[in-house]
């Protein structure tokens, strides 16, 4: 009964090994969730957009309250906030158009 | 204050953790059903973590385990009727989202040191840009929390608010007494449908909240992969 024991985990383990292999060669080309579908793909694109925009605007909001130079930072962080939700998108769709060849 | 919340998310803790400690207690080398169960959970969570952020991040696995279990109970336990869904609280959702990005990010300086701010400088941009870029990636860093809080929140509330919506037309047109009380059937249709997108709502939402976490973590782990993988 031992041995057998013994003889299964000897095989268990190869087999965990090869696949831990196998794992790590894909590891890196399956960053996304292969199964996201395009309406999940939309909502996260809308809700990644949206939240650079207000993060943006809270910073500013709160460096104006701070420092005391309403309406500068709120102005400046709103800008750097769109552009951050544009990143995100160009990201984005930078991740749909080639999801397959990349590389770490 | 224990509100009606807190009490779900004991419950979840409780639920979680005793089914886990149930269905492990002999630990049989062949599984039985309930064993069988939680190893699938934990096999599952398991290759998450291995093809999202790599061998490296199974160090993590407890934090990303309990974070599923957590959401996942939580979403659940929300369509058990009388229940609340904590999940549909923003604060809950933030709350578990700083989390995740204050270990991303004290685990990237831990590992990396001051490298780790390099994460906002991609690798290849021409000095004159990155006075404009540096922001623009800080803040695309600090939208991730809340992105991901607003994805969870937004999901479980809005399911929510459509189901109680349609039982409250049933309700309205069953009241309507008469031969208008039979059209009450047609919202209770879309209810009953919703309900069981609902479910499955609630795991997708678990899945994602959870795969997103690894995906932050990658880039804590190892720096600079994040322009593709994000």
């Amino acid at each position: 009964m031992t041995d057998d024991l013994d003889s299964l985990k000897t095989k268990l383990d190869a087999a965990d090994h090869e696949a831990d292999r196998v794992d790590i060669a894909h590891a890196s080309e399956s960053a996304v969730p292969s199964n996201s579908n395009m309406t999940s793909d939309a909502m996260r694109l809308a809700i990644d957009m949206v939240a650079a925009v207000v993060i943006g605007g809270l910073v500013g909001y709160f460096a104006d309250q701070w420092l005391g130079t309403t309406p500068w930072f709120l102005l400046i962080f709103l800008i750097l906030g769109v552009a951050a939700g544009f990143r995100n998108f160009y990201v984005f769709a930078g991740n749909l158009l080639r999801p397959t060849d990349k590389k770490d | 204050m224990f509100t009606n919340s807190s009490m779900m998310m004991v419950l979840a803790v409780v639920l979680s953790a005793g089914f886990l400690m149930f269905a492990g207690r002999r630990a049989a080398l062949v599984p039985g059903r309930l064993q069988g169960f939680a190893e699938m959970v934990y096999e599952f969570i398991a290759g998450l973590i291995r093809d999202n952020t790599g061998p490296e991040g199974m160090k993590y696995f407890p934090l990303i385990f309990s974070l599923f279990l957590f959401v996942f109970m939580g979403n659940f336990l929300g369509m058990m009727p009388f229940a609340f869904t904590f999940t549909s609280h923003i604060i809950v959702t933030l709350a578990l989202a700083l989390m995740v990005i204050t270990t991303v990010i004290i685990v990237g300086i831990s590992r990396h040191g001051f490298k780790f701010f390099t994460l906002f400088c991609p690798a290849g941009v021409p000095m004159m840009v990155l006075p404009i870029l540096v922001p623009v990636e800080i803040i695309s860093f600090l939208a991730r929390p809340f992105s991901l809080a607003m994805r969870l929140f937004l999901n479980m509330m809005a399911g929510h608010m459509v189901l109680k919506i349609f039982a409250g037309f049933c309700i309205m047109l069953v009241s309507l007494g008469g031969i208008l009380s039979a059209t009450s059937i047609i919202p209770f249709a879309v209810k009953f449908a919703v309900t069981g997108f609902e479910f499955f709502v609630a795991l997708l939402q678990a899945y994602i909240f959870t795969i997103f976490s690894c995906i932050y973590l990658r880039d804590a782990i190892y720096l600079h992969g994040h322009e593709e993988h994000h």
